[in-house]
């Protein structure tokens, strides 16, 4: 009860609103970004996490709330900053692996709207970093065209439901969004219904993939 | 390059400086000359691809052999081949062995070298 009245009363005080509407229009600029970037449904994940920060603080704060607001953006932009300096360090790290491009990868490329990057490693890597697809070469020597397709929708997947701004990864991270829209069955899913199940349980199976039994039989109970 | 601190004389043959995984890729390319991993996975029949292939990372990253992308199949890939044969690879070591030694013991070990060289004469 104390609680309540406390934050009537701190409602009700003039100075408050200033906080208020600082936090109100930084939440519409983040769900804004977020949106743009990676349309709705991870949306509502944010959504829903902010709602429920912004109402816990509301409920505790009791006078405290400039503090609360300063506080949660400090996390918000130092956070940002973190993502956006490992991103760099990531990236910097693939590229000096890199053959780049080739023309044999054009037409997935296309297909999926991805720029598709060779690694120079006999390793088997797949991954989805910032608007690209990374391939080994150790991979493309295994796979037959049906299973390499299904990797790069994999791959693709990853891409579209992952953000790709420090920002709204910040948000997603918060919000869980990674782990309701963006797991390895999802992808997984999407790779089957665009190639076929049998190109993506074979591709797992070709390139010996940890947990790849239990992966097919989720895709084919999910039939 | 070999490691200096990999090298363990208590081993027999090239695994003194190599692991033994290297070695049998080294003396398959040494046979053979140009391979693809998939012939060398396959003729090293007990060794998973996955372990040739951080195998074969490692002796390019070392440059005891080398690798050239091949892209006229269906499929890009690598093409292995060693750098230099035996003779090669033991003159790479032994002076890289031999470097270090002169530099932590200096005269002493072109003493030994000299003492090495006579006695394998004389046999």
């Amino acid at each position: 009860m104390n609680s309540i009245q406390g934050c009537y009363v701190c409602l009700s005080a003039a100075g408050i609103l200033i906080p208020i509407i600082v936090l109100a229009a930084v939440t519409a600029l983040l769900f804004v970004a977020f949106y743009m970037d990676r349309g709705f449904k991870p949306l509502v994940g944010a959504q829903v996490t902010l709602t429920v920060v912004i109402s816990s603080s509301l409920l505790s704060m009791e006078c405290y709330m400039s503090a609360w607001v300063w506080g949660y953006l400090g996390l918000v932009l130092a956070g940002a900053a973190v993502i956006t300096l490992l991103r760099q360090f990531n990236a910097s790290r693939l590229e000096n692996t890199s053959l780049g491009q080739f023309d044999a990868l054009a037409d997935l490329e296309d297909e999926f709207d991805v720029r598709i990057v060779v690694l120079d490693t006999q390793r088997v890597r797949a991954l989805a970093y910032r608007g690209t697809v990374y391939l080994s070469v150790g991979l493309l020597e295994q796979l037959d065209d049906d299973q390499l397709r299904a990797v790069v929708a994999h791959e693709a997947y990853h891409l579209r439901t992952s953000p790709s701004r420090p920002l709204s990864a910040l948000l997603a991270l918060t919000s869980l969004t990674f782990l309701r829209y963006n797991d390895e069955h999802s992808a997984d899913a999407y790779a089957a219904h665009v190639a076929g199940v049998d190109a993506i349980v074979g591709a797992l199976d070709r390139l010996n993939i940890e947990g790849r039994e239990d992966r097919a039989e989720r895709l084919r109970q999910a039939l | 390059m070999v490691k200096l601190e990999r090298i363990n004389l208590q081993k027999e043959g090239l695994t003194k400086f190599f692991s033994p995984n290297e070695v049998r890729i080294l003396e398959l390319l040494w046979e053979k000359g140009d391979m693809t991993s998939a012939q060398i996975s396959e003729d090293l029949e007990n060794l998973s691809h996955a372990v040739v292939a951080g195998t074969l990372d490692r002796l390019v990253k070392s440059s005891f052999v080398e690798r050239r992308l091949d892209e006229g199949g269906p499929r890009m890939r690598y093409i292995y081949s060693p750098v230099g044969g035996r003779d090669e690879v033991g003159l790479r070591i032994s002076e890289r062995v031999i470097d270090s030694l002169f530099e932590t013991f200096g005269d002493a070990t072109l003493s030994a070298l000299g003492k090495v060289r006579k006695e394998n004469e004389v046999r």
